[in-house]
């Protein structure tokens, strides 16, 4: 026989001693207990790692909300010239009125080099009836040619950014409107405008309002981000 | 009763006689083994509900040897106790008695992890890859150590045989 043989032979005879036998019912006691204490435990880091995940959201959000954003008096709407030609996209802001569609376009002044921003109504029939006019500036990044749609149409508030921007806020006395907005490549600007809004229905011309604007990382914009009309 | 616990009393039955003589050739002592084995059972019934339907024995084995190898990692501590331990009467070496004097001889010249490996390979019969597996090291370390632990047993053999 050899030495592991042996080995295994030894191991193999039931040993010289003699065991108790197990009280089961303390075995299951005991293991009921610390059944019950993992499971406490693991739904306690579960909740905890709920309590942290959501506790970042919202400290994500209010860090964004509280972020400076800049206040900006809405300019009073200039009645246009009739027969305004849109340079670029005629940006449809999916507001109607009796008039028609709201929509919103640039236009070259006639023999100058200057643009105006034209909120229009375009009608059924594709007939474009202009309502009011801001003269455009593109020398210098942020908010522009904030204006109200007020009285004319039911748009509360437009104007256009210049910037790489990827998504709008505006307050107006505490509440929060929801912001549209569509790049005009053909000028390198993003024409924005508020949805109306029961909170938003008095906004006129001097009305303050708050607007911020961010990057695709959700940083805010804060260069030229005053209003130059 | 529970199902679960009905199947659970089952495996008790079944399967205690093994890890006590097991826990019996890890420790090398009786008292040692049985609160060895309870524990392994309570462990064992604590996370039932999730291997009662995979192999609840492989679990208490894993457990078993893992145990004994912790409690070994510790500081040495030594609970003082006014009971003498057990001493085999003099004399009684019947040939099941020697032989298993001599086995608990051998395997007391190991240290715990060669100890669990022999038990593990020659008393639970675990290819080299199992026992890795279940002690969470290498098939190197295991072939390493094994061979390593059947060394010890045959110098020692050797060397009693010399001086006898």
């Amino acid at each position: 026989m050899s030495d592991l043989d042996r080995l295994r032979d030894a191991m193999a005879q039931p040993p010289a001693q003699h065991f108790a036998p197990v009280d089961v019912e303390r075995v299951m006691r005991l293991g009921g207990r610390r059944r019950a204490r993992r499971r406490l435990l693991t739904g306690a880091a579960v909740l905890l790692t709920l309590v942290v995940v959501a506790g970042s959201v919202i400290g994500v959000q209010l860090y964004r909300n509280a972020q400076a954003s800049t206040a900006v008096t809405v300019a009073a709407p200039h009645p246009a010239a009739v027969g305004a030609v849109p340079f670029g996209a005629v940006v449809d802001t999916g507001v109607v009125d009796n008039q028609g569609h709201a929509v919103l376009f640039f236009a070259r002044v006639r023999d100058t080099a200057q643009y105006q921003l034209v909120l229009a109504h375009k009608a059924a029939d594709g007939k474009i009836t202009p309502v009011s006019a801001e003269d455009a500036d593109f020398t210098g990044d942020g908010f522009h040619g904030v204006t109200t749609g007020h009285p004319s149409s039911f748009l509360p508030l437009y104007g256009y950014f210049i910037g790489s921007v990827q998504q709008f806020k505006a307050t107006y006395q505490g509440d929060e409107l929801s912001v549209l907005d569509q790049p005009v490549p053909e000028l390198n600007v993003t024409v924005f405008w508020a949805a109306p809004k029961y909170d938003a229905e008095d906004i006129t011309a001097a009305s303050v309002v708050r607007l911020s604007a961010f990057d695709a990382d959700g940083n805010l914009l804060t260069s030229g981000s005053g209003p130059a009309r | 009763m529970a199902r679960g616990d009905v199947e659970f009393v089952e495996f008790v039955q079944a399967s205690t006689a093994r890890l006590q003589h097991a826990a019996y050739l890890l420790t090398g002592d009786r008292h040692q083994a049985e609160d060895d084995a309870q524990t392994v059972l309570v462990r064992v019934y604590t996370v039932w509900p999730r291997i009662r339907r995979q192999d609840p024995f492989a679990y208490a084995r894993k457990v078993l040897a893992n145990l004994v190898i912790d409690r070994w990692r510790r500081p040495f501590r030594e609970d003082a106790t006014e009971e003498l331990p057990e001493r085999p009467a003099p004399g009684d070496f019947a040939d099941g008695v020697a032989v298993q004097e001599w086995l608990m001889r051998a395997l007391a010249r190991l240290s715990p992890r060669e100890r669990a490996i022999v038990v593990l390979r020659h008393f639970w019969d675990l290819s080299e890859a199992d026992v890795a597996a279940e002690l969470g090291v290498s098939v190197g370390t295991v072939k390493s150590t094994a061979s390593r632990a059947l060394a010890k047993i045959r110098m020692s053999d050797e060397l009693v045989e010399r001086v006898s």
